[in-house]
């Protein structure tokens, strides 16, 4: 794994895997599906890692190795209110998502149809994922997509998730998301260069979402139940602690969530030098903007998830083989939305040190971390046989 | 400021803990009763049934916050499900009943989970997959045999059935 670091501050950053040097938008063509379908179908094969705020798309026409479409669309529904004017929406849209939905936010009720990673909403789920088959391109008939689901995801979410892409995806896998990051992130092309390590022998992958925060074992095989923790305990708990605090300190503020979000995204820190800039917050009181510090705040709140990885961290260490743990400090990796709060991973390698670790060494996927788990379905998609493709019906 | 020390946010509020605390006994409680009436060991099972869990029902129940109908539909479900694991054989050692407690509540307490999914089928125990056998990075093919394994156990684990509450448990609703 090519290690650099690319931004200036102290904070271990990991460049993307082979999936950036993909080729991208090149034509889609026919093929069959692992020696199954037949030469008239036009397959066309889709790895998703559908999350609670964002989602990334990966698209490759069967027995093709291309990338024919990598995007990432905020997860996010955006209904227009009765009383928007015409000419005000693009195209006059009732329904717009993703990036549209947040531009034109003010005139349209905003629904996130996952929470904690799956599925809270099924209508705007259901409309959510048609929105994702429409940017699949191509005139495939047959659309295969393997999707990435939480580690902790039960037969319900599953069932409103089939429910949901009915009519996009012909037929569809389900995978537990650290099983697809393993996947993703591993560059098979350079298993044979004795200078690369192996991100999938021996190391421990932190997953920190917007519910949940799951930790996981990888040793070479795919987590079982014994390898893994989890813990409703990730971004959006964060946010509630940031403004339950700023609504502590400035109760007439008028803080919203989604106004703590955009602040976290922005200044969500854990490391004391990376909070010495402060962090400002204009908001609107009674029509009036104004200026407020909420440094403390958001230190807080993301202090609080250091906290909580830290402990399931060193639990599952606990766990793990003896003889397997002084590689396996050396392979920590964060990834999900937690990995972008600036210092996280210096943190929390000065914390493990602290508490007796030899010589722990934590890295950050950064912002490109939603490509390993889309990236990881897509491969499986590829290696699927064609008995192991769930049909839906209907 | 009012500011909270870091280590305070992690741990559950007390009253949640308590509530939990409650529940976790009261789904002990009833595993082992209905572990109980599956051996043929009726009267330790009526013990408990009419004797610890009324009163624990009581605790759980004026604690969770929840109303006398929706405290029902939690009991029944949560005795629909025990009485189902048990028919299936599938708790047949009582040191299970401490594992299988835990992971479920390890998932939340019914006391305090997000409002009901919109048009979303919901669950109120969690069954994940978790693959029982270590399978190698390589073989995907071998990993997604394993998944649709376990999807179809815990499919299957996670039926739901119909059970009515019994009566004396449900006459100490009335009194909570």
């Amino acid at each position: 794994m090519p290690l650099t670091s690319t931004e200036s501050s102290n904070q271990p950053i990991i460049v993307p895997p082979s999936v950036n040097n993909a080729v991208l938008n090149k034509p889609a063509r026919s093929a069959p599906v692992n020696g199954s379908a037949t030469a008239s179908t036009t397959t066309l094969l889709v790895g998703l890692d559908w999350g609670t705020n964002m989602s990334c798309l990966m698209t490759s026409p069967a027995g093709s190795a291309d990338v024919a479409v990598k995007e990432q669309i905020p997860t996010v529904v955006g209904y227009a209110s009765e009383a928007v004017l015409d000419q005000v929406l693009p195209g006059n849209s009732k329904v717009l998502f993703g990036r549209d939905a947040i531009k034109y936010r003010q005139n349209l009720t905003l629904v996130r149809p996952l929470q904690g990673g799956v599925i809270h909403d099924l209508p705007s789920a259901t409309q959510f994922a048609q929105h994702l088959g429409s940017r699949l391109k191509g005139t495939a008939t047959d659309v295969r997509a393997v999707i990435g689901m939480p580690a902790s995801s039960d037969v319900a979410a599953r069932e409103n998730a089939r429910a949901a892409v009915k009519g996009i995806f012909s037929k569809v896998i389900f995978v537990p998301e650290p099983f697809l990051a393993a996947l993703g992130f591993r560059d098979e092309t350079r298993l044979s260069d004795s200078t690369y390590q192996d991100p999938v022998l021996n190391s421990l992958y932190i997953d920190i979402g917007a519910g949940s925060t799951d930790v996981c074992l990888v040793q070479g095989h795919y987590p079982t139940g014994d390898d893994q923790l989890s813990a409703p305990f990730a971004g959006d708990a964060v946010d509630a602690i940031i403004l339950e605090q700023i609504l502590a300190a400035y109760p007439d503020c008028g803080m919203t969530l989604s106004r703590v979000r955009e602040i976290k995204e922005k200044h969500s820190f854990v490391l004391g030098e990376d909070g010495s800039k402060s962090a400002i917050a204009t908001v609107m009181v009674g029509g009036k903007a104004r200026k407020l510090d909420v440094t403390q705040q958001v230190g807080a709140g993301c202090e609080a998830l250091l906290d909580k990885v830290f402990v399931m961290t060193r639990d599952l260490i606990a766990r793990a083989n003896p003889e397997t743990v002084a590689e396996l400090l050396q392979n920590v990796i964060v990834t999900g939305g937690g990995s972008l709060i600036k210092g996280f991973g210096v943190a929390l390698q000065t914390k493990l040190l602290e508490e007796g670790f030899e010589n722990p060494r934590v890295r950050v996927l950064g912002e490109n971390y939603k490509d390993y788990v889309a990236f990881g379905a897509l491969k499986a998609a590829r290696q699927a046989k064609d008995r192991q493709w769930q049909t839906l019906i209907g | 400021m009012p500011a909270l020390a870091p280590s305070s946010r992690i741990a559950l509020p007390s009253r949640e803990q308590t509530t939990q605390e409650a529940w976790l006994a009261l789904m002990r409680t009833t595993y082992k009763a209905c572990l109980l009436r599956k051996d043929g060991r009726e009267i330790e099972a009526a013990q408990l049934l009419g004797g610890e869990l009324p009163e624990m029902i009581r605790k759980w129940s004026s604690r969770s916050g929840l109303s006398a109908a929706q405290c029902k539909d939690r009991l029944r479900s949560l005795f629909a499900r025990a009485q189902e694991q048990i028919e299936l054989s599938v708790l047949q050692r009582p040191s299970l009943i401490m594992e299988v407690c835990d992971r479920i509540s390890a998932h939340g307490n019914p006391g305090d989970e997000s409002p009901a999914p919109t048009g979303a089928t919901a669950t109120a125990v969690v069954r994940s997959i978790h693959l029982r056998q270590r399978i190698p990075i390589g073989d995907v093919s071998e990993m997604l045999d394993a998944i649709a394994e376990a999807e179809a156990c815990s499919t299957s684990f996670g039926r739901r059935v119909a059970a009515p509450i019994p009566s004396r448990i449900e006459a100490s609703l009335v009194c909570a």
